[in-house]
């Protein structure tokens, strides 16, 4: 009776279903881009993949550099963004690096969780970094804070105390690892409770006095933690740093009021820091912070297009409009590129295998972690 | 604040910003129509087009789009039996038979309405909660999350339907499988069978479309002939729009429900609908939930519209995202240069309130536009199923590779599918497994967290002992009107 609305249902449903094959392009674009491997990007798709959930810090990173890349390589090719998650980046990397044709027209970006188990050789880990030549790198930091009241007798007094600080975490292998290393070196006296679903989540367990010291990432710290700080709820203690090219723990310069932990101990304790807490502190400081994301593209790629987007990283940390529109998205730090790219990543991913050890016990002893099952 | 609202509301009648908001509304009601795709690809699909845009433009895309998801996802519910989108599960009990009776338009028109008041009455409750968010969301530590989190859990029990075993024993299932993948507190991975694939749990779209949608397609095979039996549909929109009036206070009361879950951090609003459908069950008088009762549609359509906006308290004045919608979205505040926070209040406080307006004037022009598609989409539940099933089955087969992009996610979808079958042949109430397996992640991490902070200090909390009595008396209550009930049934069978 309905015949005809009925056929026009279906042409309706049809159209859906292509539409959401449309929506993936993505594949379609990668393996015409395996066909004609050119060395220009003119007229050229470039894919990006994104190891993690679209949203995300990571994502949103990708997706503010996209625009600037298409600007800056030579040819202006286009950028398309690909989410991979799973797996905590774990996932998209490793398919970054086994499935993804080195033509040079697919870059991945990787982030902290992406680069504390490449160093620590965890067993899910199928990538190596060192098979990827970075293009561009971007540090953050992060800030440890404690209650007024627990701090108003200084630092000294806040060694001293025991079973009477409480820390929120999510994991003992992620950004946590460095505040828990902090402590350590420190020889703080820290209950640390993980298992909380982000730091969001962790911040209002501290408002709520469920944890007493805490720390948010740069950004997180200036829209939220600051105003508790003017409010009296909150006082910092101490940035996590930065290492510098040198290896050496240096302020952070978003904070530059705020002392190291070198600075602490020695403060405290008279010495300067040293054994292998210390140097594990440093070796997770430059992999999670300093190079907090890095973007990179296949090391056996055509060394021309390796060029053309060495090139363009360069040229678009020279454009002004970039160094304005990125305050919030790279928290105000500096991007790294070139030869300082480089050093930077010799510095963050090559770990002595007495730090690497000592690391991996430590998870076992303190969170019963086996890092081969990981 | 008045004051600020009254200038909102000029920055989002602006016809170039309410272009977007149009804009958002389609896509909404497309993606929450699409069985299997959810806010979260509405989301990812729309996040690339946010970047740069002005705030109260991106706002108004971003959040008129998710405002009706909800509202547009009830049609494969009422008419496949098939849920839209994870949060509009419990709306089949009711809808899909109710469709069988030839009753769909009825059924959608009390539906979309239900939804237009509930998304109403959660954008008001945005609005007043913000002044007293701070106090409200910092007074939840983990011991009286882990208690919510068991009182949702003890909805599964009122659910059961006749066999409380069954009920119990389905709760525990999807307890089981919700403990699939990483462990929220301790490192250690389970039942992964060594793939990094199951490493991240089981996703909710996937065991919400397997357990519910599977079986359906499976029916509509093995039947032959169209859904619904009538050959007439009756026209009923209007029906049912008095049947929601007739109900205020249960819309009410399922939308002040469904922002208060909403609202609490860390919970997870994907039960909302089924602690709705609970509530309305218990508190309706002469009900004949679960078996065409237009009441067990309001109840659900209601309080998933709400939920949206108390979630966005956490998520905008925290950065605590309490779906992955909520999450995508914080990604979207910071591609426009905002940070979700205290600053939301202040500085960025006109923002805020657009987003309130948003919010209003898109659930009522996306129930509207529902309801004017009412007639020609309710038409396809006189197609027979055998025509109708290849295409749902391609639908639902995209939307479940949507959610992780893995091949991983069709296996999951075939395999909860089939226990989904046999479910339905055993006569095992579904609704309980859904529940244990959104809850079983929470309730093991907030138990974990209270337990390793407090000891078993935390027992004592006037809260937590609030919602303990509540708990027993929710059981209790529903064993004890069951034995009357029982007794009142055998008497009339003599």
């Amino acid at each position: 009776m309905n015949l005809l609305k009925i056929n026009l249902f279906y042409i309706l449903l049809l159209l859906m279903s292509a539409m959401l094959i449309g929506c993936n392009t993505m594949e379609a674009t990668g393996t015409e881009n395996d066909k004609n491997a050119s060395t220009s990007y003119d007229g050229e798709t470039i894919s990006f993949v994104v190891p993690f959930q679209a949203g995300g810090g990571t994502d949103v990173f990708a997706r503010f550099m996209t625009p600037y890349f298409a600007k800056h390589i030579e040819g202006e090719p286009r950028v398309q963004v690909e989410n991979i998650p799973g797996g905590a980046s774990i996932t998209g990397t490793n398919e970054y690096a086994n499935s993804r044709s080195p033509n040079g027209f697919n870059i991945l970006t990787s982030s902290a969780s992406s680069h504390v188990p490449f160093i620590l050789e965890q067993s899910s880990v199928d990538y190596d970094l060192d098979d990827f030549t970075p293009l561009i790198g971007a540090p953050s930091g992060g800030i440890v804070y404690t209650k007024p009241e627990l701090a108003k007798d200084g630092m000294e007094n806040l060694l001293s105390l025991e079973n009477e600080l409480y820390y929120a975490g999510i994991s003992p292998t992620g950004l946590d690892l460095v505040t828990l290393l902090s402590f350590e070196v420190l020889e703080m006296d820290v209950k640390a409770v993980l298992g909380y679903e982000g730091r969001g989540p962790s911040r209002v367990a501290f408002e709520q006095g469920e944890s007493n010291i805490d720390y948010q990432t740069t950004s997180a710290y200036k829209s939220n933690v600051e105003n508790l700080v003017e409010e009296g709820n909150a006082v910092p203690l101490y940035s996590l740093g930065q290492v510098d090219q040198d290896g050496n723990l240096i302020r952070d310069p978003q904070f530059p009021e705020l002392p190291t932990i070198e600075e602490i101990y020695i403060d405290i304790y008279g010495t300067e820091p040293s054994g292998e807490a210390w140097e594990a502190y440093k070796q997770t400081v430059a992999a999670s912070y300093s190079l907090n994301k890095v973007i990179w593209v296949h090391k056996n790629a055509p060394n021309h297009s390796k060029k053309i987007l060495q090139q363009g990283m360069e040229n678009l940390i020279e454009d002004t409009s970039f160094e304005e529109e990125s305050q919030d998205i790279l928290e105000g730090y500096d991007a790294f590129v070139g030869e300082e790219l480089n050093n930077q990543i010799e510095q963050s991913f090559s770990i002595s295998p007495d730090t690497k050890k000592w690391i991996i016990e430590y998870l076992q002893l303190h969170y019963d972690i086996d890092i081969n099952k990981l | 604040m008045i004051e600020s609202a009254i200038e909102a509301l000029m920055i989002v009648l602006d016809p170039s910003r309410l272009i977007y908001m149009f804009l958002g509304i389609g896509i909404g009601v497309i993606v929450g129509l699409l069985p299997g795709l959810s806010g979260t690809v509405g989301m990812s699909l729309l996040l690339p087009f946010v970047f740069g845009l002005e705030p109260y433009v991106g706002m108004a895309l971003l959040i008129g789009m998710i405002a009706v998801i909800h509202t547009g996802d009830t049609f494969p519910s009422i008419l496949f039996g098939i849920p839209g989108t994870s949060g509009s599960q419990a709306t089949i009990m009711d809808g899909y038979p109710l469709t069988k009776k030839g009753g769909a338009s009825r059924a959608m028109g009390a539906s979309f309405f239900s939804s237009m008041i509930g998304g109403v009455i959660g954008g008001i409750a945005l609005y007043l909660t913000i002044p007293f968010a701070r106090p409200l969301i910092t007074s939840f530590s983990s011991p009286e999350l882990f208690m919510l989190t068991m009182l949702g859990l003890s909805m599964a029990g009122l659910l059961a339907g006749k066999s409380p075993i069954k009920g119990i024993i389905s709760g525990i299932l999807g307890l089981l499988i919700g403990a699939v993948g990483s462990a929220p507190a301790v490192p250690e991975y389970r039942y992964t069978l060594d793939t990094l694939y199951l490493t991240q749990g089981i996703s909710l779209p996937v065991v919400a479309m397997a357990i519910f949608a599977f079986p359906i397609l499976i029916t509509m095979l093995t039947d032959k002939g169209s859904v619904s039996s009538h050959a007439k549909l009756q026209s009923g929109i209007l029906k049912g729009v008095m049947d929601a009036l007739k109900n205020k206070f249960l819309v009410f009361r399922s939308a002040v429900i469904g922002a208060l879950i909403g609202f609490i951090p860390g919970l997870g609003g994907s039960v909302v609908d089924w602690i709705a459908y609970g509530a309305g069950q218990k508190t309706v008088k002469n009900n004949y939930f679960g078996s065409g009762d237009i009441r067990g549609v309001i109840a659900p359509e209601s309080a998933n519209n709400a939920k949206e906006g108390g979630s966005l308290v956490p998520t905008l004045l925290f950065g605590i995202p309490g779906s992955g919608t909520t999450a995508i979205l914080l990604g979207g505040l910071t591609l426009m240069g905002l940070e979700a926070g205290p600053k939301m209040l202040s500085d960025d406080l006109p923002v805020t309130l657009s987003i309130v307006w948003t919010l209003v004037f898109a659930n009522i022009f996306g129930a509207l536009l529902c309801m004017l598609l009412v007639r020609p989409i309710s038409k396809i539940s006189l197609v027979p199923g055998e025509k109708i099933v290849p295409f749902l089955l391609v639908l639902l087969v995209v939307g479940a590779y949507q959610s992780t992009m893995s091949w991983g996610d069709l296996i999951v979808f075939v395999v909860i599918g089939l226990l989904g079958y046999v479910m339905t042949i055993l006569d095992w109430p579904r609704p309980p497994l859904l529940i244990g397996f959104v809850l079983a992640l929470p309730a093991e991490r907030y138990y974990w967290i209270s337990i390793e902070r407090y000891g078993w200090e935390w027992l004592t909390n006037p809260l937590v002992i609030a919602l303990a009595i509540i708990i027993v008396l929710l059981l209790a209550g529903g064993t004890i009107m069951k034995r009357f009930s029982k007794k009142f049934e055998s008497k009339g069978g003599i």
